[in-house]
């Protein structure tokens, strides 16, 4: 992971993967499995790497990455605090 | 002294057209809208199943000789860009040299890049140009990724295209660079995230080869393209930036000092995060390829083509073209018009 990661809460972070999926807004959880994400897929991966690039400024390891399963996992992975 | 230029463009898309509306009524869940709007791609042009490398190569620089800049009998070298051979060998730049009655005095020859090909191309015949070995080069690109991919593996079949480019490299005299300076970069750990897995020595075509899904519904045998889109985007934040400072601190210009930065175009979404990573403005990255796909070397090429016949290219404009994928391999060169 890079260095300087900018911050985001958990709730900024879900609407973002509310953005990506295309879901309504509030509808993700962090318990929430990708595989039932409708809109999870190889475009949203990219955009949750863009994502991830330009807002925490991170970089992502992805093969870490393909082994997340929940929501959780992916904020976990940009190391974004789960309250 | 003599410097290699840029003296003409023309390019090839073949005949058959793969629209969004065709893919979205074979891909659930993907609609036409989206697919444009994910991947800024309306159409992709596809060669024939008897349509090869040669014969798209073989169209673009007939194309080149009908707007009269040169004649055949005037190419002195020609290089070919290619990962889509008609043949293991013969050299698929010896066919078109017969193809377009070019001199056998020509000298001719492949390359087998993808993505990076253009701007290592012109490296190619800068070099030959500079040093005297030839005059009058041809640079060709010439892919037909369509027939590397599984008609079930969307993540790949909406994005390619097929196409080739012809360039006219000339020997010009000039007190400046007219072509360069150069930066180029490998990184063969991602050989294998961009790969067609099968058909070469390494591992010969398999017959009957087992039909794999991925988690993503995506569908191809060991015998298809195969790409990791997630690495190679990360593959593209890493080196893009750091090309583009490098390119700069040798060509000792500044970011404003750039009129148009012409990156491989490979999908809009992934441009128009790394213009906003680089602060570019909007009118200095286009975005031109909503009719073609990712044409891999060609889409530099036929970028500059299309600018060109837009009236959107000046003469004296300093220009960035940057290439970088399959590999990894990138390559960035200052070009001034």
């Amino acid at each position: 992971m890079a260095n300087n990661l900018r911050n985001m809460t958990e709730s900024e972070f879900l609407n973002e993967i509310d953005m990506i999926v295309q879901a309504d807004p509030g509808s993700t959880a962090i318990s929430d499995q990708l595989s039932s994400l409708k809109g999870w897929d190889s475009m949203a991966i990219i955009m949750f790497i863009a994502m991830a690039d330009e807002k925490l400024n991170a970089t992502l390891d992805i093969k870490v990455l393909s082994s997340c399963e929940t929501v959780g996992d992916l904020a976990r992975l940009c190391e974004v605090e789960i309250v | 002294m003599i410097k290699a230029a840029i003296c003409g463009i023309a390019s090839y898309l073949p005949e058959q057209v793969l629209t969004n509306e065709q893919l979205a009524s074979e891909y659930s869940g993907w609609s036409a809208l989206k697919i444009l709007e994910k991947t800024g791609i309306q159409e992709r042009h596809i060669a024939g199943e008897t349509e090869c490398a040669s014969d798209l190569a073989t169209a673009a620089a007939q194309k080149l000789f009908k707007d009269g800049l040169c004649a055949p009998e005037d190419i002195d070298y020609v290089l070919l860009c290619t990962q889509s051979p008609d043949y293991f060998l013969p050299t698929t730049a010896c066919l078109v040299q017969e193809r377009l009655g070019l001199s056998t005095s020509c000298g001719a020859m492949d390359f087998n890049l993808g993505c990076s090909g253009y701007v290592y191309g012109l490296g190619l015949a800068k070099g030959l140009i500079e040093t005297e070995q030839a005059t009058n080069i041809l640079l060709i690109t010439a892919e037909t990724y369509s027939k590397h991919i599984h008609p079930g593996d969307k993540s790949v079949r909406t994005i390619f295209g097929d196409a080739a480019s012809a360039t006219l490299v000339q020997a010009v005299s000039s007190d400046h660079d007219k072509i360069g300076p150069f930066v180029y970069g490998t990184d063969g750990r991602g050989w294998n995230n961009l790969i067609v897995p099968t058909g070469g020595l390494r591992r010969a075509h398999a017959e009957n080869a087992e039909l794999i899904e991925d988690a993503s519904g995506n569908k191809r045998t060991i015998n298809n393209l195969y790409m990791n889109g997630a690495e190679i985007f990360t593959f593209t934040l890493r080196v893009v930036p750091e090309m583009v400072s490098k390119l700069l601190a040798r060509a000792g210009e500044r970011m404003e000092d750039i009129d148009l930065f012409l990156f491989h175009q490979a999908n809009r979404y992934m441009l128009e995060h790394l213009k906003r990573k680089l602060d570019i403005p909007d009118e200095k990255l286009p975005i031109m390829m909503a009719h073609s796909g990712n044409t891999v070397s060609s889409t530099i090429p036929i970028l500059l083509k299309d600018l060109e016949t837009a009236g959107k290219l000046k003469k004296g404009q300093c220009l960035m073209l940057l290439g970088f994928g399959v590999g990894y391999s990138w390559g960035g060169s200052i070009i001034h018009w």
